[in-house]
């Protein structure tokens, strides 16, 4: 079973160690993500539908909103995966971004393991693993980030990354379902309902969702969920049943199948680990 | 990079309006906040934008009955509502009214005194406390001028206008986002640019001596000549974003202090009671300041004669003519609807404006009514 080993919440996000034997399904979240693999089986990762391996050589960027999966690459492997994710808040894009064209995007998906990458990829897992020196942690995943995000931003390919941003949010019935979602993310929201409400058919309103915001209507809505679950997690003290059913599940079983296989641990694990620095 | 923090924490980027309001409220924990818009704004798709730019479980509470020229009275009902209703911060959406009114509703929320006691030309600006309320601008093509400016016209309740100005008035996080341009009118656009270039020059002759201003009012020129005519052909994102730096560098370059179109255009609202476009107001009087001051900027207007044609004839008035003369605005201060005698008034009004005072060459009531008469009937600067 997937398990969290240590997460810490800072400034400009979170960083988790996690050790993990099972896929975790096509998802996207509002941060940006990066994948450090560290030991035991080797892993890939499926970023927008192109394949990008997490090994020795090779770590993995996902820009906000960007849609990924992870899988192993042994599909019967006999030890887990043990890496390290981070996952950079927006305000990071915004506060180090070079380009008014694309200001919340990797340069591309794949980052090589240079010597100053694994030199901050050690000091930070070496912070999760150890505690004791919480006030590094901004500081070190502020840097780990940039090594990531000039490195990625070097080798990219602009015009590519232009044309996959360029038609976020255009179209107002797209909005208007994503403040729908927003408004209703607790209750059973079909998305028949929500085209209804945009004055689209299904189909239609179904594919002009997915050319827009890159992911479809249901991850959006999942992405929703998972955000409230971590931040309720970590700021109350509810109880993870009050949690599932404050965020409309029918019980606390499905909430933790739909966190494990959305976050990649179970509820109750990410709690008892993650704190804020 | 696209978080620019001269004067104010500006994120300028494409498409960056939801994830920058997004992450600003939940960065600086607030939930509760009041948006100031007016009735356009709150009902056109910009407004889907913004709302889909809060954190879920935001509660929102609109103000968006609210008058052209800010006025106390409104100033005092969002306070009132702010208070009301436990509000934690104001959005300023749209236009430049609504930014201006919630400057100076910070004050009103921050302070019980009545907004003269603050008033900039009786040296109010000082009373100004540390605690206003944060802001968060977010302005349409029709708002940049407000949006990182520390200034805001005020109608008293005595039916007075006067000027708040203090930097503690310039909004917290501004947020520029070209893409909220795309599908702007070609007057709305023809007149954002004609205000741009307006700043840009009146920042750039204006005499205290600031390098950066100067920089910054020149390289906004330069954009404005660049893209205006083709922003209004075509309605690209590229134009539209620099003109949209342009427009950000004119209010930026405004560090420099206010000019002389902004005195006359104070003046000309408070006479004529109603609000006036600043970028028809702009491209009129713009040529006739330049002639005006022609003798007393020689070594600037060498420059700016460079940037306009380059080793051609003329003068700064006349290109600047030629420039703007085609743009869909009107082509006279009486098609604006005023008066020869509403220009006498808003001449003596205007020379006792402080936003005067920073004129090259010093102006008095008989040479402001002399500039605003040259382009009463016609635009005749050449």
């Amino acid at each position: 079973m997937s398990e969290a080993i240590s997460v810490h919440h800072g400034e400009f996000g979170r960083a988790a160690l996690y050790k993990l034997d099972k896929p975790i399904i096509t998802h996207a979240h509002r941060e940006g993500h990066l994948i450090f693999y560290l030991s035991g089986a080797e892993a890939k990762v499926s970023v927008s539908g192109r394949w990008i391996a997490a090994d020795k050589n090779t770590a993995v960027a996902v820009s906000p909103w960007e849609q990924h999966s992870f899988y192993l690459k042994d599909q019967h492997p006999t030890e887990a995966c043990l890496c390290l994710v981070l996952y950079i808040k927006p305000i990071w894009f915004l506060e180090n971004s070079q380009s008014a064209e694309f200001a919340l995007n990797f340069g591309r998906s794949f980052i090589s393991m240079t010597p100053d990458v694994s030199n901050w990829v050690k000091r930070l897992t070496s912070l999760l693993l150890d505690g004791g020196n919480d006030h590094l942690f901004d500081g070190y995943l502020y840097r780990t980030t940039l090594q990531c995000f000039e490195q990625s931003w070097r080798h990219a390919d602009r015009n590519s990354v232009l044309s996959d941003s360029r038609h976020r949010f255009t179209d107002y019935r797209v909005r208007r379902s994503l403040r729908l979602m927003q408004e209703n993310y607790t209750e059973e929201v079909e998305v028949e309902w929500l085209a209804r409400e945009v004055g689209l058919s299904r189909p239609h309103f179904f594919k002009l969702f997915k050319k827009q915001m890159g992911i479809t209507p249901n991850l959006y809505l999942n992405t929703l969920r998972a955000e409230q679950a971590i931040s309720d997690l970590m700021t109350t003290d509810k109880s993870v049943t009050e949690i599932s059913y404050d965020l409309g599940f029918s019980s606390q079983a499905s909430f933790t199948r739909f966190f494990s296989s959305n976050v990649g641990i179970p509820p109750s694990d990410y709690r008892r680990v993650a704190h804020v620095t | 990079m696209t978080l620019i923090t001269y004067v104010t924490r500006v994120h300028f980027a494409d498409g960056v309006l939801e994830e920058a309001l997004w992450s600003e409220v939940e960065v600086n924990r607030k939930t509760r906040p009041l948006i100031v818009t007016d009735e356009t704004h709150l009902n056109s798709e910009l407004y889907e934008r913004l709302l889909a730019g809060l954190p879920v479980r935001t509660s929102i509470e609109v103000i968006s009955d609210i008058p052209e020229i800010p006025n106390e009275q409104a100033a005092r009902r969002v306070a009132e509502t702010f208070e009301s209703t436990s509000r934690d911060l104001l959005i300023a959406f749209g236009r430049n009214t609504a930014i201006d009114l919630a400057k100076i509703s910070r004050i009103s929320i921050a302070h019980e005194a009545p907004l003269e006691t603050f008033s900039y030309a009786t040296g109010g600006s000082r009373r100004i406390g540390d605690s206003l309320p944060d802001l968060y601008a977010v302005p349409s093509i029709q708002g940049f001028g407000s949006a990182v400016s520390a200034h805001a016209p005020v109608v008293l309740m005595d039916g007075e206008r006067t000027r708040l100005m203090c930097k503690k008035l310039v909004p917290t996080v501004t947020i520029c986002d070209p893409t909220l341009t795309l599908g702007a009118s070609p007057i709305e656009s023809a007149s954002a640019g004609a205000d741009a270039l307006g700043r840009c020059v009146e920042a750039y002759l204006s005499p205290g001596y600031n390098p950066p201003a100067d920089g910054i009012a020149l390289d906004g020129l330069g954009r404005v000549l660049a893209n205006l005519h083709s922003v209004l052909e075509n309605d690209s994102v590229t134009a539209r974003r620099e003109m949209m730096a342009a427009s950000l560098n004119g209010a930026l370059a405004l560090q420099k202090g206010l000019g002389t179109i902004h005195a006359i255009g104070c003046a000309l609202e408070t006479v004529v009671k109603r609000r006036l476009d600043p970028g028809a107001l702009s491209r009129l009087l713009l040529p006739a300041v330049l002639q005006f001051n022609a003798d007393a900027a020689r070594d600037k207007f060498t420059t700016l004669q460079n940037l306009f044609s380059p080793g051609g004839d003329g003068t700064p008035a006349s290109s600047v003519t030629e420039f703007l003369q085609a743009l869909p605005l009107p082509g006279s201060l009486a098609e604006m609807g005023i008066g020869e005698e509403e220009l006498r008034i808003a001449a003596d009004l205007a020379a006792s404006d402080l936003a005067a005072v920073r004129s090259p060459r010093a102006l008095s009531s008989s040479s402001l009514f002399s500039i605003m008469k040259s382009v009463h009937l016609e635009n005749r600067v050449a």
